[in-house]
């Protein structure tokens, strides 16, 4: 099997090793559980020979700018030093490889990858069990990162790889920063990308994460995002799928004190055989903790969608407010959407609301626009443009609305 | 320049048109009255390329050529203009941005320079006097949460922008209060010209006091079973339509 076989070539440590049992107690996911249901990983994995990254970064490598921001690059595996940029680092803030993180603090790295549970986790296991490589970035408190930084994974090559990275954001109190996650791939061979971000957010902390998945048949993307909130702590991300090959994202958010919040959105755009299955999860763990979730699709062709978000009051918990919404757009007959924002609560105290859509573009819209002398793909765009556009309102204002808004596409000159 | 020759659509498998016959010259205005469910808006979706309005029979020709064989866009483009009886909301959509981006999508089919947003605001400033909107309109999404009158009201600015060759007004009158009838009729007649033809679908009279036809002529079961002069639209406000009707079935 080609996880296995990529094991082999691994360096295995005790953390390593406990990870990776802690991964076969389940073994890999296939359909028959209930979270993975639309997304046969299983399958996916053993079809292709797989191997470990090659480790071979290319200077002349280029992938698509995001505007003023501190770049790390992670290709095949390895840091690319030569395409990073951290220089100017407000002081206060340290950003490092993960590689550098383990070996000074290996206490306090074992306790993130104890803090997710191997049951209901298994790609974030296996992230522990294979990660060599990542960012760390710690802000001490007061301290705001006055630019976002980029960290842009690319894979390359003539093999299949699997390549495995694991970043921290450590947010010590009142501290802010943006993090921009961008996944590209230049090889022709299957690229599964296995990435877990794990945020804490100390008290007052403000924490931005934003992925970005590109276009790419050859590209499976498993991408994690873990945070957990203190006291007025907020996290904000934002997921924009594009159409990889295979996209899964999961994320899991707990707020475990009171005026916690997080704002997870996202907005897809998937053609041909993509397929993107999200996977989310709110833990409100205090009272006064509010969440909110909002993701739009467009679906064509034969592409495949998955939303599965659920938020989770506590027992115990008073005035929690939590909001689940995904709207769809199918634009053919062969696209394929499944969607169930779920709340669970277990208190009396909440306000919760939750709702789901999956439509076509409006005909009599249409036909409108086009009896104006607009011609039918013009109006189609526009329609498109504009369905999407409120999964942007919530982040126009921010260093990377716009740009985000601009990768998808659909927008046209008039 | 608008000649309409044994039209026949079907709607859902029910013939609507059933033979109908119209010719628009230019400078003419061409009312069209009739009972409910004579094929009145029928007649301006068929012209307009909706879908689900089957031409089974018939020609249409717009200028010397067929307009049958054209999308949607291409026959607004040529310069045929449909007013909706009911225009749709397209919330999320701006106002502005639509109307430049229809404004220049018929520009460049006709092989002419695009205006840019400067040219667009002097343009659309002029033509907002005359129907009485005042700029807050242009921000707006594209009809949502307008009122009626205000509906319609967009329906004649566009038609200031775009200058069609021909107008088809479908029921632009339903709704409107005397003020806003009056401000729409205002439009409609800003634009009447030698050139360019029109035909004002309605109901009541009341419209064509405003706008004054040449010809009245009468749609009843898919057919005009009669045509007139201006006259014919008071002797019908009179009378009704059970003497032609009766006439016609008899």
């Amino acid at each position: 099997m080609s996880v296995e076989n990529v094991w082999e070539t691994r360096f295995p440590t005790p953390l390593r090793e406990a990870a990776w049992h802690a991964f076969w107690q389940k073994g890999l996911p296939t359909r028959r559980w209930e979270d993975w249901k639309y997304t046969d990983l299983s399958r996916l994995l053993n079809a292709t020979d797989y191997v470990a990254p090659t480790r071979l970064t290319n200077e002349n490598m280029t992938f698509p700018p995001f505007p003023d921001a501190y770049v790390m690059v992670l290709e095949n595996g390895m840091l690319n030093m030569t395409l990073s940029q951290l220089v100017g680092l407000p002081i206060g803030v340290i950003c490092q490889p993960l590689a550098k993180f383990i070996e000074q603090n290996p206490t306090r790295y074992q306790h993130y990858c104890e803090a997710i549970d191997p049951a209901h986790h298994p790609m974030a296991t296996l992230n522990h069990a294979f990660a060599e490589q990542g960012v760390v970035i710690e802000i001490a408190q007061d301290v705001m990162l006055n630019k976002p930084l980029h960290v842009v994974y690319v894979t390359s090559g003539e093999s299949a790889q699997l390549t495995t990275y694991h970043n921290l954001v450590l947010a010590h109190p009142k501290s802010h920063v943006v993090l921009v996650e961008s996944a590209y791939n230049t090889s022709a061979q299957p690229q599964l990308l296995n990435t877990l971000t794990q945020v804490t957010l100390e008290q007052g902390a403000k924490v931005e994460v934003v992925m970005q998945q590109s276009q790419d048949d050859h590209l499976q993307h498993i991408h994690g995002l873990h945070s957990y909130g203190q006291e007025y702590s907020c996290l904000r991300s934002f997921h924009l799928g594009l159409g990889a090959a295979l996209g899964r994202v999961n994320q899991h958010f707990h707020l475990q004190a009171p005026e916690a919040c997080c704002h997870a959105y996202g907005a897809f755009h998937l053609a041909g055989k993509a397929h993107l299955d999200h996977h989310i999860r709110i833990e409100h763990e205090a009272s006064h903790t509010h969440s909110d979730v909002h993701f739009r699709g467009l679906l064509d062709q034969k592409a495949k969608g998955v939303f599965n978000s659920k938020a989770i009051v506590h027992a115990g918990t008073k005035a929690v407010d939590a909001k689940q919404y995904n709207h769809n757009l199918l634009l053919a007959k062969t696209a394929e959407m499944n969607t169930k924002p779920e709340l669970e609560i277990y208190t009396d105290d909440v306000q919760c609301a939750h709702g789901a859509t999956v439509g076509q573009l409006d005909k009599e819209v249409l036909f409108y626009l086009q009896s104006r002398g607009v011609p039918m793909d013009l109006a189609q765009r526009m329609l498109m443009e504009t369905f999407l556009a409120h999964a942007f309102d919530p982040v126009r204002d921010r260093p990377y609305g716009d740009w985000l808004f601009q990768q998808l596409g659909v927008q046209h000159d008039v | 320049m608008l000649t309409i020759n044994n039209l026949h659509v079907t709607v859902a498998d029910k013939p609507i048109l059933k033979g109908l016959n119209l010719e628009v010259k230019p400078g003419e205005v061409h009312a069209i009255m009739g009972p409910n469910g004579a094929g009145k808006s029928t007649l301006g979706n068929a012209l307009a390329g909706r879908e689900g309005y089957e031409i089974t029979d018939g020609e249409v020709l717009f200028n010397g050529g067929s307009i049958l064989d054209l999308s949607i866009e291409e026959r607004a483009q040529s310069g045929l203009f449909l007013a909706f009886q009911y225009p749709v909301e397209i919330p999320g959509v701006n106002n502005a941005y639509f109307l430049r981006a229809a404004l220049n999508a018929r520009l460049k089919a006709k092989g002419l320079e695009e205006v840019d947003a400067m040219q667009f605001m002097q343009l659309i400033k002029e033509k907002m006097k005359l129907v009485g909107m005042d700029k807050r309109f242009l921000s707006r999404e594209l009809n949502h949460g307008f009122s009626g009158g205000e509906k319609k009201r967009n329906e004649v600015l566009q038609m200031l922008l775009f200058e069609p060759a021909v107008a088809i007004l479908d029921e632009t009158d339903s709704g409107l209060d005397i003020d806003a009838l009056q401000m729409v009729s205002k439009g409609v007649n800003h634009l009447r010209s030698p050139e360019r033809g029109f035909v004002v679908i309605t109901h009541y009279q009341r419209l064509l006091n405003y706008i004054v036809p040449d010809f009245v002529h009468v749609l009843s079961d898919g057919k005009i079973i009669h045509s007139g002069d201006k006259t014919l639209a008071l002797e019908l406000e009179e009378k009704g339509y059970g003497w032609l009707t009766e006439g016609a079935a008899g």
